[in-house]
């Protein structure tokens, strides 16, 4: 279970102060399949980061008794001058892991990304899809309670995705998921529930077709085709 | 979470911002690594030329390349470990992404770094300097060490302190090395203090820098260690700028992470 309580979270910028959540409370139930989604800038992207405990809200709680994972993004949290190698290595040693496990991963990544001797390279030279490959690579590498991903699975060429899909839907039998995505397909194909974000307001619903047809009806001002 | 695997977790984080350090100082060869241990050797080279010129009297009783060593090895430490961590927040932002790195992890990997390569140039110099055939006795390592630790833990607390406003005030990060700069003249680095007027050096023994470096030089004389270092003013230094270190940095932390973290 992972609860928000009473969380507020906001940006300054030169004084400016922009609330992204005022006072949020919200309970996520345990191995289900949660959908985020909401338009661009509306904290999907911050509610993963909170979620996941690498960003604390200025106000409020976030209590959950879940192994999470990083929010697995488009390699934002990956340092650019180092290599995909060395930025496997370092996440590894973060999460204290041994040479031989720390082979085994830098392997599994190597494999999954199949960016060929890019992998050596620093990222600086990379692509923004080849950045994505390395971040999801890793986090599936790991075995986590909860995945925290945000967009990844709708970038690539169809290659990446197909496999990304497939690799990810291994995870789930045995872990669960929050996604935030803005395929509606890939929502439907991999979540269950639905939270939906938009100024401020987080709605979570129990069927991942509710939350999109709220989408569809606020966001993008048209109704759901079922 | 319980204690020992917090620590183990802190642990964890500090072994690979260590190894990151490293990789990205040391990227493009092995000669980076040949000179940044060489620093404080070329540190001791320019200022024995340039009393060497001056036809300056040897300090102490000491051959003049291993004081001048003698002080640059811990002033070098304490430099290098508050400069790099004036920005600790830009250079480790990225990484804040992982709930387990922290600043203060950060800002402990970055003083190990410095650990590493002033030490590392201080066995090379002695190595070069007794190849040279000049003479040298350890004669109080404990002392020694004492003194390390001590700068050690000053390093640590000015670190935690000095982070805070190079993280919000962009400004304070120009203005600072100017007071490093202040101190590399008043902090005995390549002078001994029985070479200034006895009215000033009450004054200056007032300078912790200066009372460790001297602790250190005094490691390799056989002579007492002088009056005017003086230990209970040493740790409460010591303890004080660590307080002040640590307690600012835990009433920062969430204002600082808060804001600090990299949008995703």
């Amino acid at each position: 279970m992972i609860k928000l309580d009473k969380v507020t979270k906001l940006y300054k910028y030169k004084g400016f102060k922009h609330y992204v959540f005022k006072d949020l409370d919200l309970v996520l139930p345990t191995k289900r399949n949660i959908g985020l989604l909401g338009p661009n800038g509306a904290g999907k992207s911050t509610l993963l980061r909170l979620i996941s405990g690498g960003e604390t809200p200025n106000s409020g709680s976030i209590i959950t008794d879940e192994n999470m994972s990083f929010p697995i993004g488009m390699g934002q949290a990956l340092l650019a001058v180092l290599s995909a190698r060395e930025n496997v290595k370092f996440v590894c040693r973060i999460y204290g892991k041994k040479d031989k496990e720390m082979e085994y991963i830098v392997n599994y990544v190597k494999d999954f990304a199949e960016i060929g001797d890019y992998f050596d390279q620093p990222l600086k030279t990379y692509s923004s899809g080849m950045r994505s490959r390395i971040s999801f690579g890793l986090s599936m590498a790991f075995d986590f309670e909860r995945y925290l991903v945000d967009e990844t699975l709708s970038v690539g060429d169809q290659t990446f995705k197909n496999k990304a899909a497939s690799v990810f839907k291994e995870k789930r039998a045995k872990s669960s998921t929050i996604l935030a995505s803005h395929s509606m397909s890939i929502l439907k194909q991999n979540c269950e529930m639905g939270l939906f974000v938009n100024q401020g307001k987080v709605i979570l619903f129990e069927k991942i077709d509710d939350a999109i047809d709220a989408y569809m009806k606020e966001v993008v001002n048209q109704p759901l085709r079922k | 979470m319980n204690q020992s695997s917090g620590i183990i977790v802190f642990k964890n984080v500090v072994w690979a911002l260590l190894n990151r350090e490293f990789k990205m100082r040391f990227e493009k060869g092995y000669l980076s690594y040949l000179f940044a241990c060489g620093e404080v050797f070329i540190h001791v080279l320019i200022w024995w030329t340039i009393f060497s010129f001056m036809e300056r009297r040897p300090f102490l009783d000491m051959e003049l390349p291993i004081f001048i060593l003698s002080g640059a090895v811990p002033w070098l430490f304490f430099s290098k470990s508050v400069l790099t961590n004036l920005t600790v927040f830009e250079g480790t932002k990225e990484f804040l992404a992982y709930k387990q790195v922290t600043i203060f992890a950060a800002c402990v990997s970055r003083i190990l770094v410095a650990v590493v390569l002033t030490f590392s140039g201080f066995i090379i110099g002695l190595l070069v300097f007794s190849y040279l055939g000049y003479t040298y006795f350890i004669y109080n390592p404990l002392i020694m060490f004492l003194a390390f630790f001590m700068m050690l833990f000053l390093s640590l607390g000015v670190s935690l302190i000095v982070s805070i406003p190079g993280y919000f005030f962009p400004d304070f990060t120009k203005i600072f090395p100017n007071v490093i700069r202040v101190l590399y003249f008043t902090s005995g680095v390549f002078w001994d203090i029985s070479s200034f007027p006895p009215d000033i050096k009450p004054w200056l023994t007032w300078n912790p820098l200066l009372q460790i470096i001297s602790l250190f030089r005094y490691s390799f004389l056989q002579a007492p260690l002088p009056g005017y270092i003086n230990f209970y003013y040493l740790w409460i230094i010591i303890i004080v700028t660590l307080f002040l270190g640590v307690g600012i940095y835990f009433c920062m932390r969430k204002e600082l992470i808060s804001n600090a973290r990299p949008r995703a």
